[in-house]
This record gives structure tokens, C-alpha cells and sequence, in this order.
């Protein structure tokens, strides 16, 4: 069973980054770390249940109600810089912010 | 051997420890003074209050001393040179503040060696740092009068003024305290970076920038030698220590310098050397010292003729063991000092400017110095440091005290015949002009007196030299004094209507110093009752002074007795020399008569034997030209080679540069890559069994 | 007993907590109309701190057992968590100093919070002995500074550096996170503890068991996701941007506080293979980030004119440094001297502190100055300073020089001090590794020595060149105190570096010796607090 939900947290985490990675719109950016995140309680979850010597502790259910509010935080964080960078370029594309750069 | 330990003295040893702390406490207010632009009216306050509570603890620490020190069962002397390195009985007690410096590895045996801030107590500490503190003090207070322009109001730079005079005798308080030879070198170099700052004071004067500029240079040339021969004492001495012994403590350096090689103690002697010629302004080295009178006076006073100069003739006694094993290099000592004394005292015959005719006369004065150590009498030559302090001090700030009120004219051809302007000023130049000429029962009468002694026992001719040597100071000395004070009144323009003597806190410390220049002397005789073994009846040399010193300089071991014949000679010298420049410059004639009596001699004098432009010819011009092929080589050459050096780099800089493009997608796409690779190479690893 | 288990942990954290409710005090003055209550946030953060100061030093005369040796579970205040809560509290002061006009008078309060938020964050994460707890340390250090660069400035470029710094973080932090989840994984809990230590190491020695791969991408990803937080190669792409998109004081406080809890977080996740650093795929990754850290680093620097920039990149160099000491490890060997010779963490500790001074010394100074009304950020606006603001000018070649690791400046003994160890390392190591030691010290050597050329220019810029139009400092005291501190406190380092030495080395003592496994009852007091921080942001 373990091995069956580490897959599925490591592919939600996978996709995640590779959607940060490819995608360019800033909320649907941010969202792919939320992927990334829920990969990661998925595994913790996972891990609390079914531990590897058959002892379970509740450790990885509260740290994955911690990453959850973290999460949030980070949303609010997030979505407070999406509005003020929208206001001043009126987009979310993400490539257009390159004031600062070497190049 | 016994080592009674110190138990017994007046103060804690952690409070002496602080001494060298006040001056920077009061620079830093000094300084913080400056950044809040507070009047400068005040600014002397907290480094005069500084060094005034140096002063105290250092007086208090040179009377405290003697009962804080290790005492030896035996206080016998050790007359052998050999003999002395190789029974080498620590005369002090090496203070440790804190460790600084972890110089072990945890994995030798040698796991606990340090370059601690450790501050060494013995006899020439204790001398040192008296003096030192006291002349400062003295120098300081004058100041405050004489960095002032006629209307009373300071000068511009006032405040810097005290604030660098506090560094200076905070670093060297640190290099007379340090015990080790790291810390003697970083209050070597600071006082030296003082000594650059202070010449250049007026760095808007180009020949003072010049001379703060020769100044510096002059003496990296002497420092880089004495640099090498600290690197090599840690080489040569390292190797022996164990651990928890510090290998460059003088403790630890001097008990073990015995089991190096005659041909490594010569080497490292010979080094050290070469830092004490420049910091001492000894030939070939000298050459800093008189262009150095560019500063203001009370700096020449203090640094250039009081303490600082005197650091490496401090050094070469501190370092007496060592020197003391390489015969060689005391004969370098001496004939170099023989060569400076004579060479400077005969250029001070033929100068005008006054500040520079004391300037000769102290590389004259050092070289006595030097002669001292290099006859195996540093107890004679630390002797002549501590009264000269006091009179050349005082002539120095008698002639700054000239200079003021002359509106900054020093050249003796501007103006003669002070005696009813400068009354004070007169008396103090004369006691302190008799005290360096050597007259007898003056503070310089003894020291001197000593060292022509100890250079008659080391060679005759040497003694012979350094005999004729004391009657030209005599002679110049009392040329300066009658061309200034004698004959007719005559003032510079510069002067104004009405030239007066200078104020009481100028003249104050002058009295001290003249006090310390008459009677600094006899803490290093002996009175007696003895009418046959002695001097006039009853001053007999050699006394507290030299008991004091006695276990710090144990290597030259006692001077020889009797010789005191070459007293009622010396003193009939100085008193002739004294008597020829009276006849001939009693009445301050306009034209010179040496100029016309010696002509082409006196020409070669008067341009000090065209050493400076020798010096230009040989090395400055050279090295210059040098310099320019350096610079060119510079420009095209090394730029270029750097320019290829670090082509890949920059290649590689430019290339890391196209991902810093800003993107947030690329940065991430990066940080992905990294990882994903970084894995990949775990997995790679393993597989590989790594 | 869960109650008495309870108040001792409380009093343990009053420095931090005090730090948190001074936290929210400012926040709420930010909304005061007065504008003089509102002026008033600096001197109330800095008095916080202070405060806290006074506690950790002198709580214990009030009864207040500040860092009682350990709280069950979560928590533990051994030497490491004494070194992270004094350099953070002092630091702190600096900093709180250096940033005192920043931004604008209505965000000030929102400024000052974040920053208080932060270093209680940092100071957490020297007690951690928890992957949870340790995980909402870092982030308590980390969101903060997002703000804190979005806030410090008006105009678009604060703003895109924040959006840049949060997303990347945002995903270096889930990076770590899922690392923590594996680790989680394999040790069966969240503690960091003894028998941890142990599943660990047996995981990572038995290539067969079900454990291994687990734990070594548990433990890959999490050391990496850290590496974001001290700007090291590969996540160090963003450091640039946000320093010069930030203002000055803020790009000082970033070169400190998420370095050192990166660092000391990385120590805990490495203490978790029991130092095994100098063998093994571990030694390899760490050689290579170190490697291409310093040389990344100083390359990049070497093209900038733009001092900010420059600063940045050079911070990846060090971080490059720091992982040579890391690799070294704690004492390598048995015999205890009072220096730091042979004792990598320490070092390393030592450096990061160092490090931080120097670096917000420099950026201080480049708050201060003005060129035209613009903040100074290249070479040519710091020409020629010596002539006009010695003290400045002064200040600024120390701070470079110090930063270059010229002797005798406190740089310099932790160069020396990291590579020293480094090389006592190589002595226990295999003979294959003792030489890619030798190697990897010579390299960081070489890159010292490039790193010369581009501090160096600043140096000239500053002292030797002319400038027909010198930066103006700004007059403010505040902040000038602060350059004047970091100043006087390198100083006192390099001629008395001893009791921040000591204080290291009493920081790397217990890294060898994981905390014992106690019983997890008092979790949920843990818990309780970390709540209580956590939740204090408002977002």
C-alpha cells in the first residue's frame, strides 16, 4: 500500500515542479507549488499510516496539517504579490519582469 | 635559583596592563568628538586626561616594579657573552591578556601555542614605559598651547592633532609592553603609521607630504628586514618549542636561541638590524629623520627625537640575547653607530635651519646609542635613551617655542639676539643645550660619559672617535644656541611688531623636562665618599639606574671600573667645544666664519656630503625608472597577463551570465536541472560504489 | 507531568517570545494615526531585542531558565541553539539599526514585525530537534523576508525581487519539505534524535533494504532545498536580482539571518548521517555544490560594476566556503585545544557570523550614500569617498577587506580556520579523499584570490579614485551607528576573535552526539507554541 500513495505524492510533486518550471502565469504558477505541497502530505499521511517498521506514530498527520498552514501563508503571501504586480503591467505573465537581470 | 614571584606589588598587574589603553580611550572620544563636529577649543581633553593617567601608572609601575619581579638567589655577573645566551635566566614575567592567534593543530604534539596579547614585565619595561609616558605627557600639554595660531585660536586640524597623538603613544606604549615579537611588530608598525600621519600633518605643504611619503618608505625598507627576521625566528625557533610554549614570546625565544646555529643567530641578529636602522634613523637608513622636522614641533619633539626613534635601539636591548651570540653582529652595530655619530654631528655643524641641526644631533645622539649596544653595554645605551628623552625633548619644544613666536621661521640667519624676547625660552635652551653638549654633572654628562667609556674599552680608536665626536656636538650645539639667543636683535618680518614670550602652558612643561635634563642623570650614579674612586669627589657612575636594568641586560655584564681620568677628559672636551663656539659665534656675526674658514669641507657639510643626492643617483632614480618600466610592464604587460589569466574565468563569467536573465521560469528551470543532476549523480555514485 | 513539561518551555522561548509580541505591538502601531507614535517602531524593535538580550543573559537571575537544557521532544538548547539565539539577537541589533529609515513611514510597522518575526524564526532554528519544528523555523524565517524585500522600497523593482525570491523559495521550501517527508519516512517520527541518527545510517549502509533510496533522496532533497536558503549552486540562481531589487539594509539582513538558519539547518539534516563527509556519494555532492558554489560565484562577480550585484554573487562564493567547513565536519580529531583549528562547524559557524557583519557592514554604507537622490549601487557612484567621508570610505575598505580575508581581519581567521580544518579533515580521510581534500582546499584557496580582484576594485573605487560628483550620505544617526557597529565589532574580532571562537566550537560539540530518543508525550506542547508563532504573521 505505502508504495502505491509514495507514487502518487511523488508524481503530484513531480508534475508540480514541472508545471513551475513550464508554466508562465504567475497564479497557476503558485498553484503548482500547492501541487508540490499536497505531493508532500500525501507522502507524510502516507508515511504515518503505513510506517516501514510497523509502528505508527500520528508525527506525519500533524506535520502535514503545519505544511497545510504554511501553505496558506504562503497563499496570502503569494496572491498579494500577484495583485500588485498586476497592477502595475496588467498581466500575469511572468516573463515580462526583468527589471533586474545581468543580461 | 630562586624565583620569588610577584606578590608584592602595589597595584595589580591587570590594572598596568590597561596603561597603554587610556591614550586610545581618549583618541576615540577625540574622535568621536570629530564625527559630532564639536568645538575643537576642547578637543585635548580626553587624550591629555589618557595620557595623563598613563603617566601616573607608568611612574607608579617603574617604582612598583622591582618588587614585582622574579628575584635570582645569585645576581652575580655573568661576564662570558656565550656564556650569558646559554644560562638564560627570564629577568621578567610575561603577562598574558588573552590568546589571539591559535598557531596549533590539534592533531601535533605542539597543540596549545598561541600569539597571545601578552605584555612583557621587567627592568627596561619599566624605564621605558616611565619615560615614555611621562616626556608624552609633557609634549601633550604643550601642545595644547602650541597648536594655536598668534590670535590664541587652534589650528585647523587640532582635534586630528590629538587624537593621532593618542594612537601614537597608545602603539608605543603596546611596542615598550608587547611580549611577543607580533606584537612588537604591530606597535612598531603603528607607531611608524602615526610617525606618517603626524609628519604629514600639514599635507597641504607639499614638502611635508614628501616627507611623511620619504618617511614611510625609508623605514618599509628597514621594516621588510625586520619582518624577514621575525619570520625567520619563528622558522628557527618553532621547531624546538613544546607545547604551551608560545614560539615567538621572548620567554621562548630567548631561552631556546642558544641551541640555534652561530651562522641562524647572526642571520636573524642582522635582520632585526635592519628594522632598528630605520626605525633609529642610523646610517644608511637615516635619511627620513631631518626631512621629518616638516611635522609640527611638538611631533618632532616627541617621535622623532624622544620616543619612537628610540624604539629600535628598545629593540636591539630587548633582543639582547640574541645579539649577544653573534659577535658579528655588534661589530656591524658599532661601526655603523661610529659612522652615523660622526657623519651627523659634522652635517649639524653646517646647518641654519635649527629644527634640523637637532635633528642631526639625534641621529648623532642614536648612533652614541648604538655604539653602546654594539660594545655589549645596552645598560649604557638605554641610560643615554632615557636622559636624552628629557633634553632633547626640551630642545625641541624650545625651539618650537622659537618657531611660534618668530611667526614659523626657523633659519637661523632670520634672526638673532632672543635673550630679552624669549627669557624663559633662553634659560630652558641653555640647560638643555649644556645637557646634550655633555657638560659635566647635566643628565647627558653621565650617559654620554658612559659610552665614550665602554667604546675606549671596546676599541680605542673607536673611543677616540666618539671623544672627538662629543666635542662637535658640544661645538654645533652652542653655534645654534649663541646665533639664536646672542648678538644683536634682529626678527624676521613674519615675527610681527611684537614677538612675546610664549604662554604658561608652553612653558610649564618645559621646566619639568629641564628638570628631568639636569637631574635625570643621577639615577645612574652613585654618590660616594670615596675621594679616590671618584668623579669630583663624590659621584661615582653607575647606580640605581643600572641595578634596575641589571637583570634585563645581563649580557654585556658590568661595566669595567675605573677609566674615570676620561670624565675630567670629556668634561674638559664639552667645555672647549663650548668655548670655541663662543669665540667664534659669541656675537652672532651675520657672515659665518666656519663658511669661510673650512670652505669646500663646510660646502660638503652644509650639503650633507650630497648623500641625498647620492641616494637619488643610486636608488631613487633606478628604482623610479624601475618603477615606470614596472608600470609600463603593468599597463601592457601584467594587465595583459591578468587580462589572459582570467579570461576564463570572465569567459566563464559571461557565459554564467546569460542564465542571470531575469527570467523566472529560467531560474527555476536552473534550480530543477541542478537538482535533477545532482540525484542523478547520487545514483551514478552508487552504482559506481563511489 | 504534561503541565510542568509545559511551563518550561515556555520560559525556555521568552527571548523569542518576546520578540514575537513586540512583533505584533508594531504591527498594531502601524495602523495609529499619530505619526509619532508611529516614528516610534524602531526604537521599540530595537528595545525588543535588547530586551530579549537581557533576558537570554541574565534571565536566570529572575528565575526565567532561558534554554533549559531541553524540552521533550521538539526542542533542544545545547550550545548550537546558545550560538544561533546570541548571533541572531546581536545581529539583530545591527540590523534593526542599519534598516531604522528604510521604508516609508506608514509601512515601517509591517517592516519592523516581519523583521522581528524573522530572527525569532532564525532563533528557533538552533533548538530544533524536530523536522516539523525545524521546517516551520525556516519558514517563520523565510516568508517575513519575502515581505521585507516587497516593503523596503517604493517602485517596481522591490517588487518583482519579492515575487522572484517567494516563488523560487516557495518551491525550494517544498523541495525540503519533501525531502523532510522521506526522512520522515525512514526514522518512523519527527525527531531528530539518537535513534534517527541510527535508521539513518542503516538505511544509507544497506543498499538492499527498502529504506536506502528513501533516505538518500530524502536526504538529497532536503540539503538542496537548504541550499536555497545560502544561495548556493544550483539554487542560487535568484540571489542577485533580490539583493539589488532590495534595499540595502534588507540585502544585508539576507546575506545573515537565512544563511546562517540555512546553514544550521543543513548541520541537523547532516547530522542525520552521522557526519559521513568525508566518504561516499555525500563527500562527492558536497565537493562539487562547494566547488561550483566559490567558482560560480567569483566569476559572476568578477563582471559586475554594480556593487549590490556584486555582493550577491560573491555571498555564493561564500557559501562555498561555508560547505568546505561543513564537509570538514566537526572535530575531526580527539584532542581539545580552545581554538577552532580542526573543527569544521565551528568554523563555519564562526564564518557565517563574520560573514554577516561584513556584509551588512557594506550594504549599510551603501544604504547611507545618495548620488543625485538615488540610492548608490555601482562603483562609480562610491569613487572617490576617502576625500570626501573618510569615515565611510574607511568603514567600506574594512568591510571589503574583511570579506577579501585579508589578515588580520576576522575574515581571514575564518578562512583560515575553515581551510585549516578542512585540511585536518584530510588527514582521517581515506587516502583517495585525503587528496580530492587537498584538492578541493586549494581550489578554495585559488578562488580567494580571484574573489581579491573584484573586492580590491571596490577598494580603489573608493579610496584611491577621484569623482567629480561623490555620493552624499544621507543624514541620519541610526543607521550610521549601525556601519560604525559592524566596524568596531570586526575589529574587535580580528584582535580578540576568542569568545565568538569559543562560543562555536561550544556550538559544534554536541553535533557529533545526537540528543537521546526520549518519549514523544509532550509533543502537543510543542506544538502548541509553534502554533503560536507560526500564526502570528498576519497574511
Amino acid at each position: 500500500m505505502l508504495v502505491a500513495y509514495l507514487l502518487v505524492g511523488a508524481a503530484l510533486f513531480a508534475l508540480g515542479l514541472i508545471g513551475f518550471v513550464t508554466r508562465r502565469n504567475l497564479i497557476i504558477m503558485f498553484l503548482c507549488t500547492e501541487l508540490m505541497f499536497q505531493g508532500i502530505v500525501v507522502n507524510l499521511v502516507a508515511f504515518g499510516r503505513y510506517p516501514l517498521d510497523g509502528n505508527p506514530t500520528l508525527d506525519g498527520q500533524v506535520f502535514s496539517l503545519f505544511l497545510l498552514a504554511v501553505a496558506a501563508a504562503e497563499a496570502a503571501l503569494g496572491l498579494a504579490l500577484v495583485v500588485l504586480l498586476y497592477r502595475y503591467k496588467g498581466t500575469l505573465d511572468a516573463s515580462v519582469w526583468k527589471l533586474l537581470k545581468d543580461v | 635559583m630562586l624565583l620569588a614571584q610577584a606578590s608584592t606589588s602595589l597595584l595589580p598587574v591587570d590594572l598596568y596592563a590597561t596603561l597603554p589603553f587610556w591614550p586610545l580611550l581618549g583618541a576615540i572620544f577625540t574622535g568621536i568628538m570629530i564625527a559630532l563636529r564639536l568645538k575643537a577649543e576642547r578637543a585635548f581633553w580626553p587624550v591629555v586626561l589618557g595620557v595623563g593617567v598613563s603617566a601616573v601608572l607608568g611612574v607608579i609601575l617603574f617604582f612598583d616594579l622591582p618588587g614585582m619581579l622574579p628575584h635570582k638567589a645569585d645576581a652575580g655577573v655573568t661576564g662570558h657573552v656565550a656564556e650569558a645566551a646559554h644560562e638564560y635566566h627570564d629577568p621578567g614575567f610575561t603577562h598574558t591578556i588573552y590568546n589571539w592567534i591559535s598557531l596549533g593543530d590539534e592533531n601535533s604534539l605542539k597543540h596549545d601555542q598561541w600569539i597571545s596579547v601578552n605584555f612583557y614585565f621587567d627592568g627596561l619595561t619599566g624605564i621605558m614605559i616611565a619615560f615614555v609616558t611621562v616626556v608624552s605627557l609633557m609634549v601633550m600639554i604643550y601642545s595644547i598651547g602650541y597648536m594655536r595660531d598668534h590670535h590664541g585660536h587652534p589650528e585647523r586640524g587640532y582635534e586630528r592633532f590629538f587624537a593621532f597623538m593618542g594612537i601614537f603613544v597608545f602603539s608605543m606604549a603596546m611596542l615598550v609592553f608587547a611580549g611577543n615579537f607580533v606584537l612588537l611588530y604591530l606597535g612598531w608598525e603603528l607607531v611608524g603609521l602615526c610617525s606618517y600621519l603626524l609628519i604629514g600633518f600639514y599635507y597641504k605643504k607639499p614638502s611635508a607630504a614628501a616627507a611623511a611619503k620619504k618617511a614611510f618608505i625609508v623605514n618599509r625598507i628597514g621594516d621588510f628586514g625586520f619582518a624577514l627576521g621575525i619570520f625567520a625566528l619563528y622558522m628557527f625557533i618553532r621547531p624546538l618549542t613544546h607545547s604551551g610554549e608560545n614560539p615567538l614570546d621572548y620567554a621562548v625565544v630567548f631561552h631556546y636561541i642558544g641551541e640555534l646555529s652561530q651562522g641562524k643567530i647572526t642571520l636573524v641578529a642582522l635582520l632585526l638590524l635592519c628594522g632598528a636602522l630605520g626605525k633609529s634613523a642610523q646610517f644608511p637608513l637615516y635619511v627620513w629623520l631631518p626631512d621629518a622636522m616638516e611635522g609640527p614641533s611638538p611631533v618632532s619633539a616627541l617621535i622623532h627625537a624622544a620616543t619612537m626613534v628610540t624604539a629600535g635601539i628598545y629593540m636591539i636591548a630587548r633582543c639582547g640575547p640574541i645579539f649577544a651570540a653573534s659577535q658579528t653582529a655588534l661589530n656591524v652595530i658599532v661601526v655603523l653607530g661610529v659612522i652615523g655619530a660622526m657623519l651627523a654631528a659634522t652635517m649639524a655643524m653646517a646647518q641654519y635651519d635649527m629644527k634640523r641641526i637637532l635633528a642631526y644631533s639625534t641621529i648623532s645622539q642614536l648612533a652614541y646609542m648604538f655604539v653602546a649596544l654594539g660594545c655589549s653595554t645596552p645598560a649604557s645605551g638605554v641610560f643615554h635613551v632615557f636622559t636624552h628623552a628629557f633634553f632633547k625633548a626640551l630642545l625641541f619644544l624650545c625651539a618650537g617655542s622659537i618657531m611660534l613666536q618668530m611667526g614659523h621661521i626657523i633659519d637661523l640667519r632670520r634672526f638673532s639676539g632672543l635673550r630679552n624676547i624669549l627669557p624663559h625660552t633662553k634659560r630652558l635652551m641653555l640647560i638643555g643645550c649644556l645637557s646634550l653638549a655633555g657638560f659635566p654633572l647635566l643628565a647627558g654628562f653621565w650617559s654620554k660619559d658612559e659610552i665614550v667609556h665602554a667604546s675606549f674599552v671596546y676599541h680605542p680608536i673607536v673611543g677616540a672617535l666618539m671623544l672627538i665626536t662629543a666635542g662637535m656636538t658640544a661645538y654645533y650645539t652652542f653655534r645654534m644656541y649663541f646665533l639664536c639667543f646672542h648678538g644683536p636683535l634682529r626678527l624676521p618680518k613674519e615675527a610681527g611688531d611684537h614677538p612675546r614670550e610664549s604662554p604658561p602652558v608652553m612653558i610649564a612643561p618645559l621646566y619639568v623636562l629641564a628638570l628631568g635634563a639636569i637631574v635625570a642623570g643621577y639615577v645612574g650614579v652613585t654618590f660616594t665618599m670615596l675621594m679616590g674612586d671618584s668623579f669630583l669627589g663624590f659621584l661615582k657612575p653607575h647606580g640605581y639606574f643600572h641595578h634596575y636594568l641589571h637583570a634585563s641586560t645581563v649580557v654585556g655584564g658590568e661595566q669595567h671600573g675605573g677609566g674615570l681620568w676620561l670624565m675630567y677628559v670629556s668634561s674638559a672636551i664639552a667645555i672647549a667645544g663650548i668655548w670655541l663656539a663662543w669665540v667664534r659665534y659669541g656675537d652672532a656675526p651675520v657672515e659665518d666664519p666656519d663658511k669661510a674658514a673650512l670652505g669646500g669641507l663646510w660646502r660638503l657639510w652644509n650639503a650633507k656630503y650630497y648623500l641625498d643626492e647620492l641616494y637619488d643617483r643610486l636608488f631613487v632614480r633606478p628604482l623610479r625608472g624601475l618603477g615606470r618600466f614596472f608600470f609600463a610592464t603593468d599597463n601592457n604587460g601584467i594587465d595583459g597577463l591578468i587580462w589572459v589569466v582570467t579570461a576564463v574565468p570572465r569567459a566563464m563569467g559571461g557565459g554564467l551570465r546569460l542564465l542571470q536573465n531575469g527570467a523566472l521560469q529560467g531560474y527555476a528551470l536552473g534550480m530543477v536541472i541542478g537538482l535533477t543532476v545532482i540525484v542523478l549523480l547520487w545514483r551514478w555514485l552508487e552504482i559506481n560504489g563511489a | 507531568m504534561p503541565s510542568a513539561a509545559f511551563a518550561i518551555s515556555i520560559t525556555s522561548l521568552v527571548p523569542e517570545l518576546i520578540l514575537a509580541a513586540v512583533g505584533c505591538v508594531v504591527l498594531l502601531m502601524t495602523q495609529a494615526k499619530s505619526g509619532s507614535v508611529r516614528r516610534a517602531v524602531p526604537g521599540i524593535t530595537l528595545s525588543g531585542i535588547v530586551l530579549a538580550i537581557l533576558i537570554l543573559r541574565f534571565g536566570h537571575l529572575l528565575g526565567i531558565s532561558v534554554g533549559a537544557d531541553s524540552i521533550n521532544g521538539g526542542l533542544v538548547f545545547d550550545g548550537l541553539a546558545g550560538f544561533v539565539r546570541v548571533s541572531a539577537l546581536i545581529l539583530g541589533v545591527l540590523i534593526v539599526l542599519v534598516s531604522w529609515v528604510q521604508p516609508a513611514d506608514e509601512e515601517r510597522g509591517e517592516f519592523f514585525s516581519m523583521m522581528l518575526f524573522s530572527l525569532a524564526g532564525l532563533m528557533l532554528v538552533g533548538p530544533s530537534a524536530d523536522l516539523i519544528v525545524l521546517f516551520l523555523a525556516l519558514e517563520l524565517v523565510s516568508i517575513p523576508t519575502y515581505i521585507m524585500v516587497a516593503l523596503s522600497r517604493p517602485g517596481p523593482r522591490p517588487l518583482e525581487s519579492a515575487t522572484k525570491y517567494f516563488y523560487l523559495g516557495a518551491m525550494a521550501a517544498a523541495i525540503t519539505a519533501f525531502g523532510f517527508s522521506y526522512l520522515y519516512g525512514v526514522t518512523g517520527g519527527a525527531a531528530l534524535d539518537a535513534g534517527a541518527v541510527d535508521r539513518i545510517v542503516d538505511a544509507l549502509r544497506d543498499p538492499d533494504s527498502p529504506a536506502h533510496n528513501l533516505a538518500t533522496i530524502g536526504l538529497l532533497l532536503s540539503v538542496v532545498g537548504l541550499l536555497f536558503k545560502i544561495a548556493a549552486v544550483p539554487l542560487h540562481f535568484y540571489i542577485a536580482d533580490v539583493y539589488q531589487g532590495a534595499a540595502s539594509p534588507v540585502a544585508g539582513l539576507l546575506g545573515f539571518v537565512p544563511k546562517l538558519a540555512g546553514i544550521v539547518a543543513i548541520f541537523k539534516i547532516i547530522s542525520l548521517t552521522g557526519w559521513a563527509t568525508t566518504e561516499g556519494a555525500l563527500f562527492w555532492i558536497l565537493w562539487i555544490v562547494a566547488v561550483l558554489s566559490m567558482t560560480i560565484g567569483n566569476v559572476l562577480a568578477l563582471r559586475q560594476t554594480n556593487i549590490k550585484r556584486m555582493l550577491a554573487y560573491s555571498g555564493i562564493a561564500h557559501s562555498g566556503y561555508m560547505l568546505v567547513g561543513i564537509l570538514a565536519g566537526p572535530i575531526v580529531a580527539g584532542e581539545r585545544a580552545e581554538s577552532i583549528m580542526g573543527d569544521g562547524t565551528a568554523a563555519v559557524l564562526y564564518y557565517v557570523v563574520i560573514y554577516g557583519i561584513a556584509n551588512l557592514g557594506a550594504f549599510a554604507l551603501l544604504g547611507l550614500l545618495r548620488v543625485r537622490g538615488r540610492p548608490c549601487e555601482t562603483l562609480r557612484d562610491v569613487a572617490g569617498l576617502l576625500r570626501y567621508y573618510p569615515s565611510i570610505a574607511l568603514l567600506m575598505a574594512l568591510s571589503m577587506f574583511t570579506l577579501m580575508g585579508m589578515p588580520p581581519t576576522p575574515g581571514f581567521w575564518g578562512k583560515l580556520s575553515i581551510f585549516g580544518s578542512a585540511l585536518a579533515a584530510a588527514e582521517f580521510a581515506p587516502a583517495l579523499y585525503h587528496d580530492w581534500i587537498i584538492a578541493l582546499v586549494i581550489i578554495a584557496v585559488l578562488n580567494s584570490a580571484l574573489a581579491a580582484a573584484y573586492y580590491l576594485r571596490v577598494i580603489a573605487a573608493v579610496l584611491l579614485f577621484e569623482s567629480d560628483e561623490p555620493a552624499e550620505p544621507t543624514p541620519r544617526e541610526a543607521p550610521m551607528i549601525g556601519a560604525l557597529l559592524c566596524g568596531f565589532l570586526l575589529l574587535v574580532f580580528a584582535f580578540y576573535p576568542k569568545p565568538l571562537m569559543r562560543l562555536g566550537r561550544d556550538a559544534s560539540d554536541r553535533l557529533l552526539v545526537p540528543p537521546p530518543t526520549v518519549q514523544v508525550e509532550s509533543t502537543s506542547a510543542i506544538v502548541a507554541e509553534a502554533t503560536l508563532l507560526d500564526e502570528s504573521p498576519p497574511f
